[in-house]
């Protein structure tokens, strides 16, 4: 059956979302976009929606976390358990506080479930005794930052997994372990936080293993990209890659390894060599290999070999 | 207000329809987070040239689309983009989306607090857990088809929604 033309470009706009559409098929919507003002407005609104999804579900997930972080590290709230006379067929949740509406979903384990219209908490409503550091957490939320987590009294001294879904060995961890090699699976990122204040966001599909040097934590990146936070006034993060060591603070910079495949003139035979590009946002890094020393500064970006 | 100040207001207030933009323009998987904070840094080297005459989110697209364009030329591994007839097509449209973003948002969580339990369980596992089409055709055993036909009308049910909860004038 022959597509009428409006079907056809809503169908062009939820491959392209997607990440459905051939090559064929976004030269076929690219224009129409350009072709047709209506096409063009309704991929903007369609655009928009999807960002609107993503933001309003991921929004709501990391309340989540932090609700479930904030009750794990509160233990005179951890031991109190929510009325669930309310919600027919829930167990109550033993970390939801007294009296409290902003109540997480079930266990990280579990499959997330979104909470009925009735039970779903409003995000703004305060918690006593807690508000401002919701309140705060919330904003920060809103302005799309990652979370971490400052070093200090009461402080949990293991990297902690603040979003995203890691797994070790094909199986989904609700902590991350140390001296074991993850990877970051899903298409979203891994947001993990380490003692200290430091944090680093890895993309999916990247692989890295947190490490105890002594007192210090070190985290090997062995394939993938990360973005990592080094805050002030802590010792300097330290990430080992095959190729060498990054080591920062007060800093925000990308890492990524990539492979190459290049021709050898010679032989003919392809040769895949790893490269990693460190670019510095802010702050500056230095890269470290055999000794041999080079400062990355913001606004830079290096490759190595 | 100082500038640091003014200039993170109207990029937050623009945020979602920026990092829309950014991904609608570019034609492959990306990293939207790394796109976004480029493209921000570079607003702010920008915005003692900005006009307050004109709509910041505008400007920050037109500056945003320069910006990947130039960098496409400059590094290779960048993700390839749409034509810039086509580009310039969908930024006269945002520029067209009249609605506040902070009241379609009110108006998703509503229309989304009407959807039925399974649909969304979908929404959750396509937006949440950020599962592609054919993870999630494969955790629910249904055909990739059957899941793309099915998220393809809950978007356009929900849009829907939204427009006449947005057109509805007791509501505006």
């Amino acid at each position: 059956m022959t597509m009428l033309p409006q079907d056809r470009a809503d169908d062009l706009i939820q491959k392209k979302l997607e990440g459905l559409a051939t090559e064929a098929e976004l030269g076929e919507l690219e224009l129409l976009l350009a072709a047709d003002s209506q096409v063009a407005l309704d991929f903007a609104e369609a655009t928009r929606l999807h960002a609107s999804l993503a933001a309003h579900f991921q929004k709501q997930y990391k309340i989540d976390q932090i609700s479930q972080l904030l009750n794990e590290a509160d233990p005179s709230h951890a031991a109190t358990e929510a009325n669930a006379g309310d919600r027919a067929g829930e167990p109550a949740h033993p970390a939801a506080p007294a009296g409290s509406t902003f109540v997480p979903r079930r266990g990280l384990a579990e499959e997330p479930r979104r909470n009925s219209p009735a039970r779903r908490p409003n995000p703004l409503t305060p918690i006593a005794g807690r508000a401002n550091w919701i309140v705060a957490a919330l904003l920060v939320l809103a302005a799309g930052a990652a979370v971490w987590f400052s070093g200090g009294k009461g402080d949990s001294e293991e990297p902690q997994l603040i979003s995203g879904i890691v797994t070790v060995s094909g199986n989904a961890v609700r902590t991350v372990p140390v001296g074991a090699l993850f990877e970051v699976t899903g298409r979203e990122e891994a947001v993990i936080g380490l003692p200290g204040g430091a944090h680093l966001e890895l993309a999916a599909t990247s692989k890295a293993a947190i490490l105890r040097d002594g007192q210090k934590i070190v985290v090997q990146l062995v394939a993938g990209k990360g973005q990592f936070f080094a805050p002030a006034d802590q010792p300097a993060l330290r990430i080992e890659t095959p190729l060498g060591s990054v080591s920062a603070a007060d800093s925000r910079f990308t890492l990524e390894l990539t492979t190459t495949t290049t021709q050898e003139i010679l032989t003919t035979e392809s040769r895949r060599s790893p490269q990693l590009f460190v670019t510095v946002a802010s702050g500056s890094v230095t890269f470290d290999r055999g000794g041999v020393k080079l400062t990355v500064n913001a606004g830079e970006e290096q490759v190595f070999f | 207000m100082d500038r640091q100040e003014e200039y993170l207001k109207l990029l937050f207030a623009c945020e979602l329809d920026l990092r829309a933009f950014i991904g609608s323009i570019v034609r492959g998987s990306h990293d939207g987070d790394d796109l976004f904070q480029e493209v921000a840094l570079t607003l702010w080297k920008e915005f003692p040239r900005y006009d307050r005459a004109r709509p910041f989110g505008a400007w920050a697209r037109g500056i945003a689309a320069m910006k990947l364009m130039q960098r496409g030329d400059r590094v290779k591994r960048q993700p390839a983009l749409l034509s810039p007839e086509a580009i310039d097509a969908v930024s006269r449209a945002f520029d067209r989306l009249e609605t506040p973003v902070s009241r379609e948002a009110q108006a998703l969580e509503h229309c989304l607090d009407q959807l039925p339990e399974k649909s969304r369980q979908l929404l959750t596992l396509r937006y949440e857990r950020s599962l592609s089409i054919e993870q999630i055709a494969r955790e629910l055993q249904a055909t990739l088809d059957a899941v793309y036909q099915t998220l393809s009308r809950l978007r356009a049910r929900l849009q829907d929604c939204v427009n006449r909860r947005l057109s509805s004038p007791e509501l505006s």
